[in-house]
């Protein structure tokens, strides 16, 4: 509860900062406008020429397209600080200050920012399901409504879990951002169904960087490409296991941290 | 032939600071780079189905070889020819440096010049080196002969003056905002789908196809590209580097337009 209040504050603040400057705020979301609508422009103009894309048509392609962007979005609302703890935080040597308040140090990293540029992100991702779904032949019923929202916050977990995992080296190596950069960008590959890549491809997003679980196997459960249990079941396990393996990495770190001094 | 050999001399050392720049911290900047080029990964894996589901060999004149080395060539092109110079621009603007490079004896614009050919320099050993060994060396796709590498490298001559010229343009933007990144994702993401490096404009309608040819953006990558494959022969050959060669122009004197008046207001401003 406690908690629930300090966040509150720390969006309020962020807001505050955010009204000085109304018209850059619209440029960052139209710069995610203009990304996912390149992406989402592309495969239309690719699916003039072809009837369908391994087996999926085009509505089933900007469903899961769609479906990619929501738990992105919302991982990138809420947690985008942790590319700055990656980047510079720790380099310049602001890490300390919330060592020294007692409220848990991930949450304050995480709360310190609202990135709401992520909002033309979501709003992309609900446009394209949204536009999808009549023609996807997606049936909707309460159970699978359910299961959608259960796969949307699983697969934020996943998102947040990578991000914390490779921000977490920077308490070792002070500079990590690089090397996250580098598995994010994994995350495109997802966009995409899994079956178009080969089997090295298709194991590192299953198995070792999970991004498979973000889109393609909880999506393509809607489109009856990929059976209830991997997706819901799949999911839910990469989230669960990403997020231990993140945060416990991000507590040791923690332990090992040694200031650069400020 | 002194004078230049003289300017030469005196401008070069920002080519090599930038050099020196990305190479104080390799297993970073390569990280980098290796995200950046990722997705030309997942665009060569998502034409690889595209062809196999496509009932025809060939979409818009393009067999799977050619759209492979399409991906291939224009991701290197792209990169080599964004320097980010309208970010550095834009970020001198903000914090005022700019002020203190105006006032040394030496003109702005070639300074950055020099800064964009340094980067120039290491991006085609770190990216289109790399690139070029898994076109030619590993997927064994060769260019379309020895004259479409010549006009490929004179076509990407003048698409890398274009975009500079364009990105300095950009580059005062920084006058009217701050949130710098977001225009110039806009700015990327535009230039990238308009010019040819996300799908080859000949995907495009005919229409739009047609306006496009109006836009420097085709002038960027697209151009260069299709000279590489051989796809440009005779009077479209011409037409192409003739409308580089207008951009080229028209880019520069715009520049001195802006450019004059922006300092202008600069001064104002300053003090």
């Amino acid at each position: 509860m406690r908690y629930f209040r300090l966040y509150v504050m720390f969006v309020t603040q962020y807001l505050k900062m955010l009204m000085e400057y109304k018209a850059d705020f619209l440029i960052g979301i139209l710069g995610f406008l203009f990304t996912q609508g390149s992406g989402i422009a592309f495969i239309w103009l690719v699916f003039q020429k072809i009837p369908h894309l391994n087996g999926w048509d085009f509505h089933q392609v900007v469903f899961i397209y769609g479906f990619a962007q929501l738990p992105r979005g919302l991982d990138h609302l809420l947690t985008d600080n942790l590319w700055l703890l990656s980047g510079q935080i720790i380099v310049r040597g602001e890490f300390d200050r919330y060592l020294l308040r007692p409220v848990n140090p991930l949450f304050q990293v995480v709360a310190e920012r609202f990135q709401f540029d992520a909002l033309g992100e979501l709003l992309v991702g609900i446009l394209l399901v949204g536009m999808a779904l009549p023609y996807a032949h997606i049936s909707i019923t309460p159970f699978k409504a359910l299961i959608f929202v259960v796969v949307i916050l699983a697969g934020t977990v996943i998102y947040t879990s990578v991000k914390l995992f490779f921000a977490s080296m920077a308490l070792w190596i002070q500079f990590s951002q690089a090397i996250l950069f580098m598995n994010y960008q994994l995350s495109n590959f997802a966009k995409y169904p899994l079956s178009i890549y080969n089997k090295v491809v298709r194991g590192i997003l299953t198995f070792v960087i999970p991004f498979g679980f973000t889109a393609y196997y909880p999506a393509g459960y809607f489109v009856d490409k990929v059976d209830l249990a991997h997706a819901l079941w799949g999911t839910m396990a990469a989230a669960a296991l990403s997020f231990a393996v993140a945060y416990m990495t991000w507590l040791k770190g923690l332990k090992s941290y040694q200031s650069v001094g400020n | 032939m002194k004078r230049i050999f003289q300017r030469f001399r005196t401008y070069w050392p920002f080519a090599v600071s930038e050099i020196q720049m990305v190479m104080s911290y390799p297993a970073n900047y390569l990280m980098f780079v290796f995200g950046g080029i990722m997705t030309t990964f997942v665009t060569y894996y998502l034409w690889l189905a595209v062809f196999k589901s496509s009932p025809t060999a060939t979409l818009a004149g393009f067999t799977l070889q050619q759209m492979i080395a399409y991906v291939f060539v224009s991701t290197m092109t792209s990169s080599l020819i964004s320097v980010g110079t309208d970010q550095k621009i834009a970020r001198e603007v903000r914090d005022g440096s700019i002020a203190m490079n105006l006032i040394k004896p030496i003109r702005y614009r070639i300074m950055y010049l020099f800064k964009a050919i340094g980067n120039f320099l290491h991006q085609f050993v770190l990216i289109a080196l790399p690139l070029l060994f898994i076109l030619i060396a590993v997927l064994h796709l060769m260019p379309g002969g020895i004259t479409a590498v010549g006009l490929y490298v004179f076509s990407f001559s003048l698409s890398f003056v274009i975009q500079f010229l364009f990105d300095n343009l950009f580059g005062l933007v920084a006058f009217f905002t701050i949130n710098t990144w977001g225009l110039s994702v806009t700015k990327n993401v535009v230039v990238a789908f308009f010019s040819g490096a996300v799908i080859p404009l000949a995907f495009f309608p005919e229409w739009l196809q047609r306006t496009l040819l109006f836009f420097p953006f085709g002038s960027m990558v697209y151009t260069p590209t299709m000279f590489y494959l051989g796809k440009f022969a005779g009077l479209q050959a011409a037409a192409a580097i003739l409308t580089q060669g207008l951009w080229v122009v028209l880019l520069g004197i715009l520049n001195h337009w802006a450019w004059t008046k922006a300092v202008k207001r600069l001064t104002i401003l300053g003090g």
